[in-house]
Formats: C-alpha cells, structure tokens, sequence
C-alpha cells in the first residue's frame, strides 16, 4: 500500500475511461439531434427569450406610481 | 504608494536570486515579500476615500495579494525541483496581476492581461502535476490568446479613433453605436474565454486539474477576475451603449453556462475538476449582476468576485491536502474521512458551506445582492440563473457527502489529520469568507460612489 491507498485496476479504468471519453466518442443520429438541441437551439431560444424580455418590466413601479408593463406606458 | 505595490514582488524576485541555493531561505524571501505586498495593500485600502469622486489607488482590493501570499505558503512542501524558479515565476506574476488592475492606460492594461499569460504557462506546464501538464499549459496559453487578439484588434480602432488609449479620455469619448457595438464584441470575445463562458471553457478544468497547488490558487483566486474587471472598467465603462444592446446575449451566455457548468460538476469524478467546473458556475453568475445596471447587482458580483477568491483556493488548498497524502483525486476511493481525519472535514464542510452561498458566508451576500440586481434587469432569465444555486447546493453537499461521511474507504489507510501549516493556510481563508458574510459593508462601502457612477 504505497501512499497508503491501495490502488484498485478497476477504478483505474474506469477513471481512464471517463477522462477520455471524447477519444471514444462517435456521432450518431441520436448524439446529433442532442448536440443540436442542447448547443445549438436552447442558447439561440434563450438568447431570444433575453432580447424579448429585456426592459419589459418596470418591477419598481409600484414606488414611483408609474406602469410595471413598459410596453403600456410607453 | 501603488508603486511599491508593484516593486515589492519584484524585490523578493532580486532576493530569491541572491539567496543562492538554500530553498529554505529562498521560500521564507519569498513569503516575506508577498506578505509586505499583502501589508501595503491593506495599507492602501485603509487610506481608500469612498467619498472622494475619482481615481486614488486603482483597484487595491487586497485579494490578490493574499492570495500570493496562501499560494507561497500552500506550495511550501509540495515544489520539489527548482524552487527558485518557481518563487521567481510567482512573484513576477505578482507584479503583473496588480499592475492589470491598477493600470489606466487601455494598451497597458492588454500588455500586462497578456503577461499574465507567461509565468502562468510556466507555472502549470512545468510544476504542474501530471503527464497532460503541457497540454494543458498550451490550452490555458493559446485560448486566452487567441481571443485576447480580437480585444487588440478593437485597442487598435480606438486608439486611431480617439487619439489616445488613456482611460480617462475614453471614458468621456463620444463613439457611435454601430463602431461600440463591433469593439465590445472584440473585447468580449477575450473577456469570455477568461470568465469562462461556455463555450470557451474548456482550458479551466484541465488548467486547474494539472497546475500545482499555487498555480489553482491564483487561477481560481485572482486570473478569473481580471475578466470580470475588464468588462466593468472597459467593455461597460468606455462602451456603455453597445453593453446596453448586448446585455441579453450576455445573460443568456451565463445563464447557459451557469446550468451547463453545474451539471457537469455533477459528472465529475475528479476533485479538482469539480470545483474547477463550480467556478465557471460562479463567475458567470458574476456576469449577470454586472451587466445588470443597478448597484445592488454590480456591487454584489464585485463582493462575489472576492469572495470566490477566498472560498475555491480554500476548496482547492483541501483537495490538494487529500492529493498530497494519497495521491489520487478520484472520488471512488474517499469516503468516511471524518473517522481519520476530522479537522480536514470541518474546514471542507465550512468552505463547502461557503461556496453554496449558505447566509453568513461571504457568498451569499454576493450571489443575493447579484441576484436582486439581475432580477431588476430580466427577471425571467435570473429565475433560470437561480437555478445554479439550487445545483450548487446539489453538487456541493453531495461532493461533500460521498467523501466525509460513509464507512471507511477500504482503498485508504489512516494518514493523519491537516497538519499546522495546512491549518495556518486555511485560518485566514475562513476568517476572511466570515468577515466579508457577517460584516460586508467593510467591503461594499467604499464601492459605493464608484459603482454609482458606473450606471449607464
């Protein structure tokens, strides 16, 4: 037992495997239709969601007497 | 008087070399050097005037010369071969972390980001930890690089547009909207790779897993910032429309990287990739309060800032302590370390505590006040950044959890517990992260005309 950790081969491998799992990565149709999901769709949706929401709501209207929708105040 | 901020390091640089080849002297010159920049700063900021409406010593936030000062302590035993070199490396990226934040010239400012570059190449690719240590040196390099070449792209325009790269005179510069937007684009696409943001991450984790134990401490503790303070002195500052119209692409960016990032830290099988991968969480959350608008969300992602910078070297400072007797940092072998070692597991738990932003840590007051700033900006993309705090929560306790409590491993012997110097190294840590909780009007009060006038 050197360090005093007992190595296990197993937990090795498996460790080798999850750091490297990229190296064993293949595209498939079901990793494509994620990949465009997650990196491609969801940002560019939220990013649009962002832009559509900014400015909307006054949340401190009740303190100056003014509208909370911006759009109906304007 | 910020003078000697920048030269002390580099007297300690001098001192290390004449100390010949006794490492004990060169370590003590080393440490007695960082702890008198420490000093000078606190001195600094006791002669900070918060009332006073302009430029006195730029950035003096001592957290960088702390940092210096933990980094050189943290590494007293684990820097075998050339020691020398090693205190050299860091003292000279001392010098240049204070002068990114204390310069006001634009041009300066790139020259010393870019320097910063150097010695942290040599810190991880040389006294890094493992075998993927030059790949990650060369990741961390030619990412920050290539990104920083677009901010010097914009640097160039301004200058020939303006007539001078000084910051007070952009600061009072009148550049059209369309040109704003085109330069901040250059300027952030720099700034994101720092941050990180995803997708620009990627260095982080592998810089993190592979430098040394001093090498995190400053990556994590004061590198991450400079990105956070390039945006609020430039991006935000000299080209105040362009942040305006950008704002939803950057809270969309962080939000994103805010949940990506936390998910993924619950993936993680390596210690040190999982707080790695917590910071990207963090920072991002520092980004919304910025480009918030408000004072309550840009002071809270500065106190955030500092408090990261405490709280994750600490983290880092009890992975390494583990890594330093046992010599793995893959999770599947801790478990039950209460039973042997139960100091360690106090400190881990308090830090861990810390950053999952639990009331009375340094935090909570950052993320809280961030979070209301934000909410003020675009409260439905805030709601989705709270998320990482509910995931924060998940991955800290769980991280926690697996490796303090259960029966003990049956892969470890007993090995003892922190040792006085280990302790020593996270006493002030602590005592930091609750004094900024508990008291953070120590720290938000002289930011306060400062921030004001950062509204656009």
């Amino acid at each position: 037992m050197g360090h005093g950790i007992k190595l296990d081969p197993a937990v090795e491998r498996w460790a080798h495997l999850r750091e490297n799992t990229h190296l064993y990565y293949a595209w498939n149709k079901r990793n494509t239709r994620r990949s465009v999901l997650w990196l491609a769709a969801v940002p560019l949706g939220l990013t649009a969601l962002a832009y559509a929401t900014q400015d909307k709501w006054n949340l401190a209207a009740s303190q100056t007497n003014a509208q909370m929708n911006n759009e109906k105040s304007q | 008087m910020i003078l000697s901020l920048l030269v002390t390091p580099i007297l300690g640089v001098i001192g290390v070399i004449l100390s010949g080849e006794n490492t004990s002297l060169q370590k003590k010159v080393a440490l007695t050097s960082s702890l008198l920049t420490f000093v000078l700063s606190l001195v600094l900021w006791a002669g900070f005037d918060s009332n006073y409406n302009g430029f006195q010593f730029v950035s003096s936030f001592p957290t960088v010369t702390t940092q210096e000062v933990v980094g050189v302590d943290a590494s007293w035993e684990s820097i075998k071969t050339g020691i020398k070199y090693f205190l050299i490396a860091f003292l000279v990226l001392e010098t240049l972390l204070i002068a990114v934040f204390v310069v006001l010239d634009l041009l300066l400012f790139y020259i010393c980001f870019e320097s910063v570059l150097i010695p942290m190449f040599l810190i991880i690719g040389i006294w890094g930890a493992r075998e993927r240590k030059i790949h990650a040196a060369y990741q961390f390099f030619l990412y920050t690089l290539l990104g920083s070449l677009f901010m010097l792209l914009a640097i160039l325009v301004i200058y020939f547009e303006v007539g001078s790269t000084d910051y007070q005179v952009l600061a009072v510069a009148d550049i059209s909207e369309t040109r704003q937007r085109i330069l901040w684009l250059g300027f952030f696409l720099s700034f994101a790779v720092k941050v990180p943001m995803i997708p620009f991450h990627i260095w982080l984790p592998e810089a993190h897993v592979e430098a040394s134990l001093a090498g995190s401490i400053i990556l994590a503790g004061v590198l991450l910032k400079l990105a956070g303070y390039g945006f609020l002195r430039y991006s935000i500052a000299i080209l105040p429309d362009a942040s305006v119209f950008f704002t939803p692409l950057v809270y969309s960016l962080a939000v994103i990287s805010i949940i990506y990032s936390s998910f993924t830290t619950l993936r993680q099988v390596d210690l040190k990739k999982i707080i790695a991968y917590s910071s990207v969480g963090h920072m991002n959350i520092t980004l919304l309060g910025l480009f918030s608008n408000t004072i309550q969300g840009i002071e809270g992602s500065l106190i955030l800032m500092l408090a990261h910078g405490v709280v994750s070297p600490a983290l880092f400072i009890c992975v390494v302590i583990l890594y330093d007797r046992y010599h793995t940092r893959l999770l599947k072998y801790y478990r039950g370390l209460t039973q042997h070692m139960p100091v360690w597991s106090i400190m881990f738990f308090l830090f861990t505590l810390g950053n999952i932003a639990v009331p009375l840590s340094a935090n909570f007051v950052g993320e809280f006040m961030t979070f209301t700033g934000a909410f003020q900006q675009n409260p439905v993309l805030t709601v989705l950044g709270g998320l990482g705090m509910i995931l924060s929560a998940a991955y800290g306790i769980w991280l926690y959890n697996r490796t303090a409590f259960g029966a003990q491993s049956r892969y470890l012997a007993p090995m003892g517990d922190i040792n006085r110097r280990e302790f020593m190294t996270l006493v002030p840590l602590l005592f930091l992260m609750f004094v900024m909780g508990v008291f953070p009007n120590l720290f938000l009060e002289p930011m306060h005309l400062a921030v004001s006038n950062l509204l656009i």
